[in-house]
């Protein structure tokens, strides 16, 4: 059973290569695998070689680490809150980010501010359900989704409010970012970084998280630090998901979609449910950006678009073959 | 000479909300024995259960784990002794029957260790012992209850911990599997371990444990062996219920009088 799951596991790499070469040479002008190896050796067209190394590997690395972030944060959420309906932003978080986002936006700075007070948004979110759930002493799964879905829809308004305020030139751009967009990620090293330490992190937890699953009492009777544990949850998916919006804005359905297509294939064990989830939502990701910018280039779509389009008729035929 | 305990109960009063007073319960729980305990809907002993098992901190007084009081043991070592039967079985997720029964090596494993070929042997061996063999890959979100309430004790066996305490063993089960749940009970004290059941049958709880204690709803308890408890006075103030008093073939049988 779980030699069969590794086997799956390596099966992924693969298929992680592939969207990631397609997201490099297919684009607005195709490049053939002759002639990015002619770029990779210092040869070959300035146009390609200004394409391929300066605008779509950069983009392509962003979006597969932003993907493999969500989906694993998506994983992390619904094991915290002991429900398969959850994602990354069920708990406020990126009505935190897009409301610091959107706030840099209106007062016209740069975007690096934008990205600096999305990050401090998505913090500020994290740190307010945690201190509100934790304040009433008895934290519960149920109590933390509650406290989350009031300040999310919290959040929603003020973004309301500034939407209805804002200049309209401004509005494409926060639309943009609103609904999730790669074209003005900035870098890849620190979703790439985050990604890593994450899984370096949870990797000899799985075991712990598989235990969880049977419920808090009944983890604490097993022997485990239950809220030590379930802390270090919420932090790091809020971490990784705070990392993800802040790169690329709040990009919808990774997070549910991947984690729950997995588990049909995978099972339920964590040790393998998590770098699977990191190598899907990556590869998800890019082949998402990939169509994004091509489908009606040389005018580009949100990525948030093209995962909700995909992830909402996904989701409905993995609903209706479980219920069969 | 008896044995050292397992379990020690001194002045212990459980928290119970809305209850103002409770007479402490004072008595050990030795290799070997198992205590039934029973009382009406309410009356705590779900509270109690998790208060032994260092799950909810009492009001007053303690209960000691081999000697030492409950809460000074570390979380795992604590499992090591110390296995609970949960009333209700939590599975949101849809894991198999056997990566369940497997979670319940916990606390024989380092935190980052994977499990061994004889951890799932062992698993393997429980799932076994519960004719639950066949079902060993599938989802524990599609099980009856009375299969999820043998998986339960199969996890409860895969934990190898001396001391049981199971709330409402029997739940869910048919008849034939109400008394192999508990001569897996009875089995496991005979082997020198021991037991706490919370219970609402009486005449299986007469038939399978050797000590009782009746908790009332007035707060109240009283405790000792099996056939010093069993009173139809006594049974019928617990419950609050006329009864009628059977003997059967050396056994006494209490049924409701309607």
């Amino acid at each position: 059973m779980s030699h069969q799951g590794y086997r799956l596991l390596y099966w992924l790499l693969p298929l992680a290569a592939l969207a990631l070469l397609t997201g490099l040479l297919v684009g607005s002008v195709q490049i053939s695998p002759g002639e990015a190896w002619a770029v990779l050796n210092g040869q070959g067209d300035p146009l390609h070689q200004t394409l391929l190394l300066e605008l779509r590997l950069p983009r392509v690395l962003a979006a597969f680490a932003v993907g493999g972030l969500l989906a694993i944060a998506g994983a992390l959420m619904q094991l915290l809150l002991r429900n398969p309906l959850a994602d990354p932003y069920v708990l406020g978080l990126s009505g935190g980010a897009a409301t610091g986002a959107l706030l840099a936006l209106l007062s016209g700075a740069g975007a690096i501010w934008v990205s600096g007070s999305a990050f401090i948004g998505a913090l500020v979110s994290t740190l307010l359900v945690f201190g509100l759930a934790r304040l009433s002493g008895n934290w519960n799964p149920l109590r933390l989704l509650l406290t989350g879905v009031v300040l999310a829809s919290g959040w929603g308004a003020m973004i309301s409010f500034m939407l209805a305020v804002s200049p309209s030139r401004e509005l494409p751009g926060m639309l943009y970012w609103l609904m999730g967009d790669l074209a003005y990620a900035q870098g890849f090293a620190l979703p790439w970084f985050t990604l890593l330490l994450v899984l370096l992190i949870l990797q000899p937890l799985g075991r712990s998280l598989n235990v969880l699953s049977r419920g808090s009492l009944q983890a604490a009777s097993l022997g485990m630090a239950v809220p030590r544990v379930e802390g270090l949850i919420y932090l790091l998916a809020a971490l990784m998901t705070a990392v993800a919006v802040t790169v690329a804005g709040s990009i919808g359905f990774v997070g549910l979609l991947v984690p729950h297509a997995l588990r049909l294939l995978f099972g339920y064990d964590q040790r393998l449910l998590l770098p699977a989830c990191a190598l899907a939502g990556g590869s998800l990701l890019v082949l998402a950006d990939t169509l994004a910018r091509t489908l009606l280039a040389p005018q580009q779509l949100p990525v948030g678009v093209i995962t909700a389009l995909i992830g909402v008729p996904a989701f409905l035929w993995l609903l209706s073959r479980r219920a069969t | 000479m008896k044995s050292a305990p397992f379990l020690e109960l001194k002045d212990l009063v459980m928290d119970i909300p809305n209850r103002t007073s409770g007479s402490p319960l004072n008595f050990q729980v030795h290799p070997g024995e198992c205590w039934g305990v029973l009382g009406p809907n309410g009356v705590g002993k779900t509270t109690l259960l998790l208060t032994l098992a260092g799950l909810l901190n009492p009001r007053q007084g303690k209960p000691l784990l081999k000697g030492q009081a409950i809460q000074q043991w570390s979380a795992r070592a604590r499992a090591r002794q110390l296995a609970v039967l949960f009333q209700q079985q939590q599975d949101a997720f849809p894991a198999s029957v056997l990566e369940t029964a497997l979670t319940s090596r916990h606390p024989h494993l380092k935190v980052w260790q994977r499990e061994t070929p004889e951890d799932w042997a062992l698993a393997r061996r429980s799932l076994l012992r519960l004719e639950l063999q066949a079902l060993e890959q599938r989802c524990v979100t599609t099980l009856s209850g009375g299969e999820r309430q043998r998986l339960a004790l199969a996890c409860l066996l895969t934990q190898q911990a001396p001391l049981w305490l199971l709330d409402e063993p029997t739940n869910h089960l048919d008849l034939h599997h109400q008394v192999s749940a508990l001569e897996l009970v009875k089995q496991h004290v005979e082997a020198g371990g021991a037991s706490l059941l919370a219970m609402h049958d009486v005449n299986l709880a007469s038939r399978f444990c050797t000590h009782l204690l009746l908790l009332y709803p007035d707060g109240s308890a009283c405790w000792g062996q099996k056939d010093q408890m069993l009173v139809l006075s006594a049974l019928e103030k617990l419950y609050q219920q006329p009864l009628t008093r059977l003997e059967h073939q050396g056994h006494l049988l209490f049924f409701p009088r309607i």
